[in-house]
């Protein structure tokens, strides 16, 4: 019985892809889309650790089974695609053209289901490259110019990504994995190239879970992708980037890799750079995207110390799963309520329990991923980052009270550069079919804390000291939306009619010309960076990038919007040229080393 | 049945056919039809019947004294059945997608017969046992297709053809020079597992290695070796069924399969190890492989980049074989069935839209999955094995590859696989895109309608079954008599001995 469950997760999800491939069959798959994921649903609540399934016909022999680990973070993936495939149904960015997304979307379903059951090297890689792949169609589905240069942005990171795990597998495959995932973690830990491979697996699935420095493709994406799709990228294709990482990294292992630190730092960068830049941006879900590059910041940072933690294993591996899994479904229920204010703002309710949860407030999964994450970071010696966290979470606060305004005054902004989404769909969209959707997902995510598992730290921020370190992040994280909201940062020109029709106007062609736009004013010191090298023109451009964006918004002027923008396309370019950059760099240092 | 003359009975299986069709007259097409096509569909049985005895460790022989001092031999092992199954299944695809291709043209009886010939040579060269009937069907190969490529009888095709045959004569004398310098060393050498020239004094040593350049260098024409491959992309006047064939068994994979006749039953992979015949090999194939790619990313013609596409990957079979030790091997054979299937898949899909469409360009192809979905959807797998992408045929060679090229010691190899990686999707993600992702913006060339499907069954059907086994192949890779286990059975072969 158990065995058939964990073989119809990914099994259904696969057949439905198969109906989707004739024409005729599509719209009935398309009414069954929130339901294709309850098999995996079921078999992540039921099928016990022990139930393994394997074929010796199968390329490198499938072996299927559910840990603690994929059982937790398949839950909150079958979850949010069951959430998703209704809001593929109802929203009106997609309903009527439902039948060409069925294809996609089921074969997303199946690949990410297929990594998320599968122990072995060839059944992991190959799931999660269906999904990669057939998360393109699904972010073009719109069909418009910024789509499009998302969706090539998407492809270029997705390819190299793919390319840093190949690599990273087949080295750890010499080292004495062989093909097991599990394997790849001892060859790490026991083989002799241990920074080289973890490098590779720890930017080929950043690329997926939005590591900083490779997590360029995200905002565009998040902004063009219709919103049934934000919600599955944003919500569940994400996890199986962090599942990757959780799958082949030594965690806890007694080899410290000298990658920690780095690891580290670059999340705390990627948790508060987010915050700052994602206040900055006009649309709703472009916000949410910088404050999933935030919290994936978290995740790294808490990967980070895993990595150099001695025996810690289970606590954090704990910590980041149910950091992980809290996140999708949060982020899923957001990415669903913003669609809901969008067209209609008196659903602005809809968003705040959400919202709460993700800043972490007592009683939510946010306070019980937040707590578990200080416990482990405290136990194992990294104390000096919780005031770096609580900051982290003051951003998230702003970020969230920012994404709250652009969707409720999202008639009234005007989007410049590859944010602009071309509005007629959302201008013209029919009676919402929302409300019912969002409440639902905002009572998922209530209901989240019940079945996370709490046996780390027993404690969901009832206590009077940890609410207490829960709630003044948000308190302030509120007092200083409230203070931007009375300045009124770069917004009320932007709501001034006369650029309307010239922003419409730009709409079309913006795309095409945000990418080939240097700004003059950083052209020279970014291109002598470039050449200085790939990963120095990196750590420059955020930080030029970073500062230029506070002095703009202190000046608050309507250019402000466009310029970020554009030097946000020149580091989209950039960074995927430097990615290969680094990517051949690595593998320069495997042939010298 | 005599089963031990099952080498004869599988090389008679499109001999004989192909003499019949000459004699058939042109407009007999029913009669051409059935000939053709339970030729090969016996054939099919023929061979498996011989792979099945293989596995089992029977190996069938047949031979008979040429001149004295050279034998005829045709000797059905495992190596043998490997490059035959290939071509018996492809050419019973091929076969069903030229009738449908040449429907209505003139001189199809030519055609046809010529066909048959250049299978009986890919048949013979597979079965061949010793150096010198390898190289008797080599040659008949070159002759056999001559005729194929020029088949439109247009200037460009005739022009085509020309530039063909220099190349082809002019290889297949550096091999005769190769194979009659080699029997002067050695005698009269037997292909056999491990090799047999180890015993030869260490004197000859040097003009060992003169001999394998010259072998190679012969052998590298047909398998277009960067710079030997001048011809190929010339070659595409040829009609898409012959070019399905030209790139994914006849003549280019004869060239492969002669290389790794050459390095693993001649020389031996661990005497060409040992003379330090490999590196030099493997920097050809990596060279091949990068220049191959990178040509392919400027041509707009669909047939054009599929054909620089080939050189490329063809390479990798080469690369495999350059690469010491049993993975590398393993990769080796794989490839030389997993790209057969997927670069059929393309070119079966090129024609299709040439055919359908009237469509020859990739610029021209915007819209072209809403109008032919089956093909584009075949197209887009195989491309996507192409690129290497799991779970389809393409990843399992690869991932042989790059694991045998870091036990062979040589991580480099991996950087040319990544780049080629990146660069094979750099030119085929854009036309997936293209087929389904842009809207149609003018009229379809030269629109031809088929009824019920998108395009003639005869065209479709070979199209989506060599697109399913591009799937199978990967998926289930470890299936018994899979192309996997297949290459590991050679492997292990190859290197107890």
């Amino acid at each position: 019985m158990n065995t058939i469950l964990l073989v119809s997760a990914v099994m259904v999800p696969l057949l439905a892809a198969f109906g989707g491939l004739f024409a005729f069959a599509r719209p009935h798959v398309a009414r069954l889309l929130p339901f294709l994921p309850l098999p995996a649903l079921l078999a992540a609540i039921v099928v016990p650790e022990a139930t393994r399934v394997s074929s010796s016909w199968l390329l490198f022999s499938g072996n299927w089974s559910l840990d603690t680990t994929r059982a937790t973070l398949l839950t909150a993936m079958s979850l949010v695609w069951c959430i998703g495939g209704w809001h593929a149904l109802t929203s009106a960015e997609t309903r009527d053209r439902l039948p060409s997304l069925v294809l996609p979307w089921t074969a997303a379903l199946a690949g990410n289901m297929w990594a998320a059951v599968a122990h072995d090297i060839g059944g992991f890689y190959s799931g999660f490259a269906v999904m990669s792949f057939a998360a393109y169609a699904l972010i073009v589905h719109r069909d418009t110019a910024g789509a499009r240069t998302a969706g090539r942005v998407y492809l270029v990171f997705t390819v190299l990504g793919e390319m840093a795990i190949l690599c990273g597998l087949l080295i750890a495959s010499h080292d004495g994995a062989g093909d097991s995932l599990e394997g790849v973690a001892a060859a790490i830990s026991t083989g002799q190239d241990p920074e080289l491979i973890s490098a590779l697996l720890l930017t080929g699935f950043g690329v997926k879970c939005a590591l900083l420095g490779v997590h360029f493709w995200l905002p565009a994406v998040y902004t063009n992708a219709p919103s049934p799709v934000r919600v599955v990228l944003g919500g569940a294709m994400i996890n199986a980037g962090v599942l990757g990482w959780l799958a082949t990294l030594p965690i806890g292992s007694s080899v410290a890799t000298p990658l920690a630190l780095p690891l580290v730092i670059a999340g705390l960068v990627a948790a508060l750079g987010a915050a700052l830049l994602g206040v900055m941006k006009t649309r709703a879900a472009t916000v949410l995207a910088y404050s999933s590059i935030s919290q994936m910041g978290l995740i790294s940072v808490l990967l980070g110390v895993a990595l150099s933690a001695f025996g810690a294993r289970t606590e954090l591996l704990a910590a980041i799963t149910v950091f992980a899994a809290h996140h999708g479904i949060t982020k899923g229920a957001l990415f669903v309520s913003i669609d809901a204010i969008e067209s209609q703002s008196r659903h602005w309710p809809l968003f705040v329990l959400p919202a709460l949860a993700l800043t972490g407030a007592p009683l939510t999964s946010g306070a019980l991923s937040k707590l578990m994450m200080k416990h482990a970071v405290y136990d194992v010696g990294w104390s000096w980052l919780s005031p770096w966290l609580s900051v982290a979470a003051i951003g998230t606060t702003v970020l969230m009270a920012r994404a709250l305004w652009c969707a409720v005054h999202h008639h009234t902004i005007t989007h410049t550069g590859t944010y602009a989404v071309d509005d007629t769909t959302s201008s013209s969209r029919g009676p919402s079919r929302h409300p019912m959707l969002a409440i639902t997902s905002t009572l998922l995510v209530a209901a989240a804390v019940l079945w996370l598992p709490r046996d780390a730290t027993g404690s969901i921020g009832a206590s009077g000291s940890d609410a207490l370190a829960l709630l003044w992040p948000i308190v302030a994280g509120v007092g200083v939306s409230a203070l931007l909201w009375q300045r009124d940062v770069g917004l009320r020109e932007a709501r001034s009619n006369n650029h309307v029709a010239m922003a419409t106007a730009r709409d079309t062609d913006t795309a095409a010309t945000v990418t080939q736009d240097v700004p003059p004013s950083l052209s020279a010191a970014m291109r002598y960076a470039r050449l200085a090298s790939g990963a120095v023109a990196h750590a420059a451009s955020a930080v030029l990038e970073t500062s230029r964006a506070i002095a703009l918004g202190a000046v608050a002027h309507v250019e402000s919007f466009a310029d970020p923008e554009r030097s946000e396309a020149w580091l989209r370019r950039h960074a995927s040229f430097s990615f290969a950059l680094l990517l051949l760099l690595l593998l320069v240092a495997l042939i010298v080393r | 049945m005599n089963l031990g003359a099952l080498p004869v009975w599988v090389l008679a299986s499109s001999l004989l056919p192909a003499v019949l069709i000459f004699l058939l007259p042109e407009r007999t097409r029913t009669a051409r039809t059935t000939l053709n096509l339970s030729a090969a569909t016996l054939k099919i049985v023929l061979v498996g019947v011989m792979t099945w005895r293989v596995a089992q460790g029977q190996l069938t022989e047949v031979r008979f004294e040429m001149f004295p001092g050279a034998d005829f031999v045709l000797r059905a092992d495992a190596m043998a059945c490997l490059f035959a199954g290939l071509s018996a299944v492809l050419w019973l695809f091929t076969t069903i997608y030229a009738i449908g291709y040449l429907e209505g043209a003139p001189n199809r009886s030519r055609f046809f017969g010529f066909f048959s010939m250049c299978v009986a040579s890919t048949m013979g060269i597979s079965l061949a046992g010793n150096l010198i009937t390898f190289l008797v069907f080599y040659e008949l190969l070159t002759l056999s297709t001559y005729p194929l490529v020029v088949h439109r009888g247009s200037a460009k095709a005739l022009a085509a053809g020309r530039v063909y045959l220099t190349y082809t004569i002019a290889g297949g004398a550096a091999l005769l020079l190769g194979v009659a310098l080699l029997y002067g060393v050695a005698g009269d050498i037997e292909f056999q597992e491990a090799g047999s020239l180890r015993a030869v004094s260490e004197s000859s040593w040097p003009m060992l290695r003169v001999i394998f350049a010259l072998l190679i260098g012969g052998l590298g024409v047909k398998a277009a070796l960067v710079p030997l491959h001048g011809w190929l992309p010339r070659a595409m006047v040829a009609p898409a069924p012959v070019s399905a064939l030209l790139h994914a068994v006849a003549v280019v994979k004869a060239g492969a399969f002669g290389i790794v006749r050459v390095v693993y039953d001649v020389y031996g992979i661990e005497f060409a190890q040992r003379l330090a015949l490999l590196l030099p090999l493997t920097i050809a194939a990596s060279a091949t492989i990068i220049w191959g790619s990178l040509r392919a990313l400027w041509q707009d013609d669909l047939k054009r980049r599929l054909a620089y596409s080939t050189i490329s990957q063809v390479s990798y079979i080469a690369l495999g074989v350059s690469l010491f030790g049993p993975v590398g091997t393993v990769g080796a054979l794989v490839h030389l069935l997993h790209q057969g299937i997927m670069k059929v898949t393309l070119f079966y899909c090129a024609g299709n839209y040439a055919e359908t469409l009237g469509v020859h360009k990739i610029s021209e192809l915007d819209g072209a999955g809403k109008r032919m979905p089956l093909t584009s959807a075949a197209f887009t797998i195989a491309a996507f094995g192409m690129i290497g992408v799991p779970p389809l045929a393409g990843f399992v060679s690869k991932w042989y590859l790059g694991v045998g090229a870091l036990e062979a010691g040589m991580p480099w190899v991996l950087v040319v696989l990544v780049l080629s990686s990146v660069l094979n999707a750099a030119y085929f993600l854009p036309i997936v895109i293209r087929l389904w992702f842009r809207e149609q913006t003018a009229q379809w060339p030269e629109e031809r309608t088929y009824g019920r499907w998108e395009t003639s069954a005869w065209l479709l059907i070979p199209t989506v079954s060599t697109a399913f086994f591009t799937i199978a192949a990967g998926v289930l890779a470890s299936f018994p008599f899979s192309p996997l286990q297949w290459a590991i059975l050679i492997a292990r072969r190859a290197y107890l001995s």
